[in-house]
């Protein structure tokens, strides 16, 4: 059944249009679209000083007429006098942050013609545009020029669709100028001004037409240029396409057309992939294609072609001939002119079928095992997603002149991701900026240039201030890191910092009947020092029959957050907690997370309780959920509950209490590691801060206490009770967690490494396998040898993932690493959104509510898992950077001699691991010995040998222990401080 | 329908003088008045429909897909539906498979041609909505006049790929694409059409209708190209006339002559809609 929803529009204001079109799908396909479009006459200007469209306008389907939009008073410069801005599709897409910009650009118009085409060219930029019009300071106005009758264009004979849209935009000025003439001469307010419509467009055909027309047409740069102090905005004009025209430095090979690279693709002759450069060589990238079990090679920057990190590209496999192994060298960006010898220039056409016969090849040459160095080399014919963002980096400072004059100048930007180009930008600041962390924006990568181009965006500060390197890592990972926006924060309860559970639990609320009051059980938490948001809390209480009621409690963040609100919303973009050494970045706003939410000792907060019967020999008999009130009794930390427990003399129910959780955790401690979980290495280093300063003051490995891995267990056991409910509940959409099994090929060099080494090996059959092969990997000699092969055996693995359970198959859902069939994330919703979403489903789960349509859609919810897993993943680089940051600060300050041991051999170069610091640092093969060329690189055993300076002889091999000094080193070409290390004999 | 025995007679009487008289008083080689319109399908890339002034009625509407050439069968796939009548009749089945190979043989080498890998394949629904008479003649002119109206996207992308693979892209624009069988002088090509001609006696009548076709000894089916030639096949069809029994050779010459006169002014006639392109009476 349907139903119509009548409106009373007036027959008169509509008239029918259609337009014919056709569509090529990506099979190849063409297809004839008829698009009927009605057309109107009470789409309103929008303007303030209109007269005529206030009385036309048409309420909505909610009966509310949108206010207008476009002041009365608007932009006015002296040239222009007040005038509105109409833009088109390539300044919004190109010119973004300029529009975003607070000191101009306000009273803009954005025809719906520019709209739709920004939305089929770039999405983030179409997201941009349309938060832009939701902001009400900036006054955008989106015209649905399209729909309105006057300004309806219908396609030309000929014509192609840029310049119908060309037109559209233009009958948008024009009508915009003689509506609001009209509008004004009708009027009784004689002084009303006369306001000019702008037409800003970059294309210098469209301005020509416009100018013919009447309109008032100016390209971005004339416009900014009328504007008072537009020095500043001047360097945030991307570059124009004729600039690019008269360099002819280098000339990449072209990129085939998408109908190409489609066919190419299908046909299995191309294959389509993310480039992943590597870190330690630039020139050197690889492309993961499911066609292969390893990545393709691809070699030097003109079979790289212009493709960035992270890039989807489609690749081309080269001859045979040119088939190398991965290099063994480490190369530097700035090493790159003069090391540009990868330039692969094939001569001979090769066949369609021949093509064919060498995929056959290439996929022998992987999987065979005797010549598995040799791998299959591929160049990049196209690229079908860049995954430009913005990027922080900083100017080179020997691209710049001295001179001080404010010219426009062509200044090179070295980024902060290694992985990536210098990018060249043109600024009339340069001398200002040298020395300071900026942001650019990269516009384009022509084929003629050498570097992409950009321009730049704004700037963070001094490089090596704190701010300044906080903001750039934050930015370099992704992390939203601005305030709560004010719709947010409306979302949260009204009394603040004062709610408070409701005193009489029978107020009439059925949902709050349907708590159980837990309020006299001995709860405690136990956390590390100085937890704000405590998301978990326990307690163990003996049960008549001599089993032990434990649970588990969570805080109810479900409670605040309601599903589709737009503190939901932001909790589902951000997706998790950044925790960086001084700074945390919350998913959700302070009062819930450190207050409200957080289960904080002595008060009364709303909990997600699980509940267990458990054996005294840790058997499980019962399982229960249920939302509850609890009262925490205690907020400990590791060290003080660990201490309370070894106290003999505390003997009060919650001591008591807290030692059977340790007893019971033991066991399923045990239980776990007889199942196959693997214990996974990784230097956790946690960095002591100077609490008056705030200066980081001293580096410590993290220390694991019997109390971390007593909640942990029970945090392990309550994540899976959680799966299995809510798998049982919902099977197509369960919010699951897993961790596939690493494929064999991923240790290959790890084993080669070991058995050439140590004589040692690492078995793949089974994650139980695994572990144990993992713990015969002793040197009596070296302690710290076993910890260095599950670190280096950690790398190896495959990253855990959120998953719908609809995504995958049963078997598929294991989490290798836990050697759980099921897992899932429920215990920390304070900081994962995953968290949340269990949350709901648990409490749907259990009858307590219903749950949300998206949490319920397959598809909605794989889109969710996409984007924590982003985020989870970015958080973790951003942490980890942040603490890279602050052990280089330590290190400022004290240079020492230090254990290191080493992880990578390259034939011009050394990686080394110092755990103390849980820093990595790379020495050059110039900096081991005098003379460089004297050095042998042992492929097969892997291990370096050279000549010292000193005149020794000396090897160097994969795994060694060795003594290095250990230094902090600001290195001038990226403006990061390094760890520097050198070695000691 | 039922006729009693004198109209019977009378009908049969007066079409066989030698000077014939025919029910509706239309010459021996006149079609009956139609009405016929085309392109009105949006979606598709042709369609016509054709109606008769007795009340029959036929749509045709022409898809085309992109395919790779060498996996298809044939690049022309013509469905009729009768309502009706079953799919498996024989009267559904010859009307399809004339129709299928007379276009197939007609069609330019290279009209559907678009790479050396993919080619457009044709398909042609047409749809008898009522029919009193035999549906012959007019899912024919539907079909002639669906065909003529019929446009194919323009290819954007390169033709030589049997080299290095390409996917085909078309011009988004509508306007550019051209008519089917359209060679570089934008000259058209023009489909073959049937005819059904009635015999009673010694005398033959184009586009009979049911009285006629009740009366008759048999039909005579008959296919014209747009060239001037009269084209296979032509045979002898059951117009459910009761009387049964053998045709004078010379029938068929006469069946030959009187195409010969009727074709040329039929194709001008329905040229002459389809250059309209729009409704139109004859």
């Amino acid at each position: 059944m349907s139903t119509t929803v009548k409106r009373s529009i007036e027959t008169k204001s509509l008239s029918i249009s259609s337009k014919v079109f056709v569509r090529s799908s990506k099979s190849g396909n063409a297809t004839k679209i008829v698009r009927e479009q009605y057309l109107r006459n009470d789409i309103p200007c929008s303007s303030k000083l209109c007269l005529i469209c206030p009385l036309n306008v048409q309420a909505d389907v909610n009966g509310v007429v949108k206010p207008f939009v476009l002041s009365e008073d608007p932009n006015r410069t002296k040239q222009l006098g007040s005038h509105y801005i109409v833009i088109d599709a390539n300044i919004a897409i190109q010119a973004i942050d300029l529009l975003e910009h607070k000191a101009t650009f306000y009273d803009i118009i954005v025809p719906q013609t520019v709209l739709d085409e920004v939305r089929n060219r770039s999405l983030p930029i179409y997201a941009r545009l349309r938060s832009l019009v939701k902001d009400e300071d900036k006054r955008y106005y989106i015209f649905h020029n399209e729909f309105r009758r006057d300004t309806f264009v219908q396609r030309q004979p000929k014509e192609s669709i840029n310049d119908r849209n060309d037109r559209a935009i233009r009958r948008v000025c024009a009508w915009y100028k003689s509506h609001l003439e009209e509008s004004v001469s009708n009027s009784d307010r004689p002084n009303l001004k006369i306001l000019k419509i702008v037409l800003i467009t970059n294309d210098f055909d469209n301005r020509t037409k416009a100018k013919a027309e009447g309109i008032t047409a100016l390209s971005l740069r004339e416009y900014i240029g009328s504007l008072p102090d537009s020095e500043t905005l001047l360097d945030m004009i991307p570059t124009e396409d004729q600039l690019n025209n008269k360099r002819k430095e280098f000339s990449f090979p072209e990129h085939f057309p998408m109908s190409r690279l489609m066919g190419g693709v299908k046909n299995k002759t191309l294959y389509q992939g993310a480039l992943n450069t590597n870190q330690y060589n630039f020139l050197e990238a690889t492309v993961s294609t499911p066609a292969y079990p390893k990545p393709l090679l691809i070699l030097g920057l003109e079979n790289i072609n212009r493709a960035f990190n992270g890039d989807s590209v489609v690749v081309e496999l080269l001859p045979q001939s040119e088939w190398k192994q991965p290099s063994t060298q480490i190369v530097d960006e700035e090493e790159l002119s003069k090391n540009d010898d990868a330039t692969n220039e094939i001569s001979s056409v090769i066949t369609e079928q021949e093509r064919k016969i060498l995929g056959q090849e290439a996929l022998d040459a992987q999987t065979s095992s005797a010549e598995f160095k040799i791998q299959p080399t591929a160049k990049v014919v196209g690229i079908i997603k860049r995954s430009w963002r913005y990027y922080v980096g900083h100017i080179v400072p020997n691209s710049t002149t001295s001179d001080k004059t404010s010219s426009t100048k062509s200044v090179f930007v070295q980024l902060m991701d290694r992985c990536l180009p210098r990018i060249r930008i043109r600024t009339r600041q340069s001398a200002t900026l040298v020395g300071k962390r900026i942001v650019v924006a990269i516009d384009s990568w022509p084929a003629n240039s050498r570097y992409p181009e950009g321009h730049f965006v704004r700037a963070l500060g001094e490089i090596e201030t704190k701010e300044a390197e906080t903001e750039a890592l934050l930015l370099e990972h992704d992390v939203e890191y601005r305030p709560f926006s004010k719709t947010v924060l409306d979302c949260l309860p009204k009394e603040g910092h004062d709610w408070k559970v409701p005193e009489n639990l029978d107020n009439g609320d059925e949902q709050l009947k349907k708590r159980k009051d837990l309020r006299d059980l001995l709860v405690c938490s136990i956390d590390p020092v100085g937890c704000q948001d405590i998301d978990d809390a326990l307690h163990a209480k003996m049960l008549p029959n001599g089993n032990h009621q434990v649970g588990v409690h969570i805080a109810d963040v479900g409670h605040f957050v309601k599903a589709n609100t737009p503190l939901d919303d932001e909790g589902a973009s951000r997706g998790t907690s950044v925790y960086l050494v001084d700074k945390r970045i919350d998913m959700l706003p302070m009062l819930l997370g450190t207050d409200l939410c957080s289960l904080k000792p002595y008060v009364e907060r709303f909990a997600f309780s699980v509940l267990w019967e458990i054996t005294p020999e840790g058997e499980i008999v019962k399982t229960d959920f249920t939302k509850s009130i609890i009262r925490s009794r205690e907020a400990f930390s590791y060290e003080q509950a660990q201490i309370r427990i070894d106290d003999d003399s505390q003997q009060d129910e919650l001591t008591q209490g807290m030692r059977v959780l340790l007893k019971i955790s033991k066991k399923l401690k045990q239980e776990r590691i007889n199942a196959g979980a693997l214990n996974l290495a990784s230097p956790e280093v946690k960095v002591h801060m100077d609490s008056e300063t705030s200066d980081p003051g001293d580096v410590e490995i993290k220390k694991l206490l019997d109390t971390n891995s007593l909640v942990e267990e029970f945090m392990l056991l309550a994540n899976i009770s959680v799966a299995k409910k809510i798998y049982e509940s919902f099977p197509q959409t369960a919010m699951l967690r897993r961790h596939g099994s690493p494929p064999a090929t991923n240790f290959e060099i790890l084993n080669d490494q070991l058995r050439v080494r140590k004589n040692m090996t690492v078995s793949l059959e089974s994650s139980r396998a695994l572990a144990d092969s993992l713990d015969r990997c002793v040197d009596v000699k070296e302690p710290f040898f076993n910890t260095l092969v599950r670190i280096m055996a950690t790398r190896c693995m495959l990253a855990a993932e959120y998953f719908s359970s609809g995504s995958y198959a049963y078997p598929e859902f294991r989490h290798y690493g836990l050697a759980s069939e099921i897992y899932t994330h429920f215990t920390s919703p304070i900081r994962r959104y995953a968290d949340i979403v269990a949350h709901r489903q648990l409490a749907a789960a259990i009858g307590y509510e219903t749950l949300a349509q998206s949490h319920r859609e397959k598809d909605k919810m794989e889109r969710i898992c996409g984007n924590i897993n982003k985020r989870h993943r970015n958080a973790q680089f951003a942490g980890r950077a942040s603490i890279e940051y602050y052990v280089g600060q330590v290190l400022k300050a004290s240079e020492s001699e230090q254990e290191g041991f080493v992880i990578k051999v390259f034939s011009n170069g050394i990686v080394i691991l110092v755990p103390k610091f849980g820093v990595e640092g790379l020495i050059h093969i110039e900096d081991l010995c005098g003379d460089p060329t004297s050095s042998e690189f042992d492929e097969s055993t892997y291990c370096l040998n050279f000549t010292e300076k000193s005149g020794t002889k000396r090897q160097i091999a994969i795994f060694d222990k060795v003594k290095v000094f250990v230094k902090s080193e600001k290195d001038e070409s990226t403006g990061r401080r390094k760890v520097r290390m050198s070695l000691l004999s | 329908m039922k006729f009693s025995p004198a109209e019977i007679s009378y009908l049969r009487n007066s079409l066989e003088l030698p000077s014939p008289i025919r029910p509706d008083g239309r010459s021996s080689q006149q079609y009956r008045p139609l009405e016929a319109t085309t392109d009105f399908l949006p979606t598709a890339n042709g369609s016509a429909r054709v109606r008769t002034s007795d009340g029959g009625e036929c749509i045709v509407g022409v898809k085309a897909r992109v395919v790779k050439a060498a996996s298809e069968s044939s690049l022309i796939n013509i469905d009729v539906d009768i309502a009706g009548v079953r799919d498996d009749s024989s009267a559904v089945v010859l009307l399809s498979s004339t129709l299928q190979t007379a276009i197939q043989a007609s069609l330019p080498e290279n009209a559907l041609k678009l790479t050396d890998v993919y080619s457009f394949k044709l398909f042609i629904d047409a749809l008898v909505i009522s029919q009193p008479s035999n549906p012959f003649n007019i899912t024919s002119l539907a079909t002639y006049l669906a065909l003529k109206s019929t446009r194919l996207p323009k290819l954007v992308s390169a033709t030589d790929d049997a080299e290095a693979a390409e996917i085909p892209v078309f011009d988004d624009d509508w306007d550019q694409s051209t008519f089917l069988g359209q060679d570089e002088t934008r000259q058209k090509w023009s489909p073959p059409i049937f005819t059904v001609m009635a015999v009673v006696g010694n005398n033959l009548f184009v586009d009979p209708s049911v009285e006629e076709e009740f009366v008759s000894d048999a039909g005579i089916l008959a296919g014209w190209s747009a060239d001037g030639k009269v084209i296979a096949p032509i045979r002898i069809i059951d117009l459910g006339g009761k009387r049964n029994g053998g045709l004078k050779s010379t029938l068929i010459y006469k069946a030959y002559s009187l195409l010969q006169s009727t074709a040329p002014d039929v194709i001008e006639a329905l040229n002459a809609i389809g250059d309209q392109d729009s409704l139109s009476i004859f």
